[in-house]
């Protein structure tokens, strides 16, 4: 399939048709907003959390890339418990939900973002991989209930 | 009014929960709520036990979701109402699924209004 003249890398460097994914994602699955965050603001949050998980997903298409979410562990769970009508103290760090959910969210904002920037083009994304991670350093995609969230977007033409 | 038995097919386990959960809230009657990891599982199960509607993911490893509706696209008979819940809404794939007989194409995040409505009208077919 050739790469739809639409699609291109200028467009998807374009950062806000990621903004909107993440927002969609947060508002219809999580009843949620993403709020936008200062560095300085960022950095004393960071210091918060001392458990991060990271999820990514690969796409494969006209276009390939990874798009990688990087959240806290306290956030995972919260988004656990809004997703399906639980209490977060019903839900232990390790259970597998948290996990799945993280993945899940890398997957809802990469499939949302794919359909708003290519609706034309038929894309595989791979099974999302979720692993610990450290705080990142630099500027987050914003607030998601309070705690921040990272979402990084790299396409490899 | 008979429940509606039912069949969800995705490969993430909060995902099929998520779903389960949303048609629990629709105060639509349900019957036996059966799950599959993929649409290998869905055709083994099916092969056995009959339901009212399908709800399947598209991405899924070892039998994806358009393949399932292309095998059960031979056998109408087998399931009363297909519907996708994926978070691909692009017009390619919605095109890709055409002449599978889906009746409903939703995207993840699923609202609970959405799942109401549509178990509303699968009621309404089921139940003449």
């Amino acid at each position: 399939m050739s790469c739809p003249k639409s699609l291109n890398a200028s467009m998807v460097e374009e950062s806000s048709q990621l903004d909107e994914a993440v927002a969609y994602v947060a508002e219809e699955g999580f009843f949620a907003s993403v709020e936008p965050i200062g560095q300085v603001e960022w950095d004393a949050l960071c210091t918060d959390h001392d458990t991060w998980l990271e999820s990514s997903v690969r796409f494969h298409g006209p276009l390939g890339g990874a798009l990688r979410c990087r959240l806290p562990l306290a956030l995972a769970r919260e988004l656990v418990s809004a997703f399906l009508g639980m209490e977060t103290g019903e839900l232990p760090p390790t259970d597998p939900l948290v996990q799945d959910l993280t993945g899940e969210l890398a997957n809802m904002v990469c499939g949302r973002w794919l359909t708003d920037v290519a609706p034309q083009s038929l894309f595989r994304l791979d099974h999302p991989v979720v692993v610990p991670a450290s705080a990142p350093s630099r500027a987050p995609s914003g607030l998601l209930n309070g705690q921040p969230i990272w979402v990084e977007l790299k396409v490899e033409g | 009014m008979k429940p509606l038995n039912c069949l969800i097919v995705d490969d993430s386990s909060v995902m099929r929960r998520m779903v389960r959960r949303t048609m629990e809230l629709s105060e639509v009657p349900l019957g036996q709520v059966h799950e599959a990891n993929n649409g290998r599982e869905a055709l083994d199960l099916l092969a056995t036990t009959t339901v009212d509607v399908l709800f399947t993911d598209i991405n899924m490893p070892v039998m994806n979701g358009t393949e399932l509706l292309r095998a059960l696209a031979k056998q109408p008979g087998a399931v009363r109402a297909r519907v996708i819940i994926s978070t691909d809404g692009s017009e390619a794939r919605r095109a890709e699924v055409v002449g599978l007989n889906v009746d409903w194409y939703l995207e993840k995040p699923l609202r609970p209004e959405v799942m109401r409505d549509v178990l509303s009208k699968v009621a309404e077919r089921v139940h003449g």
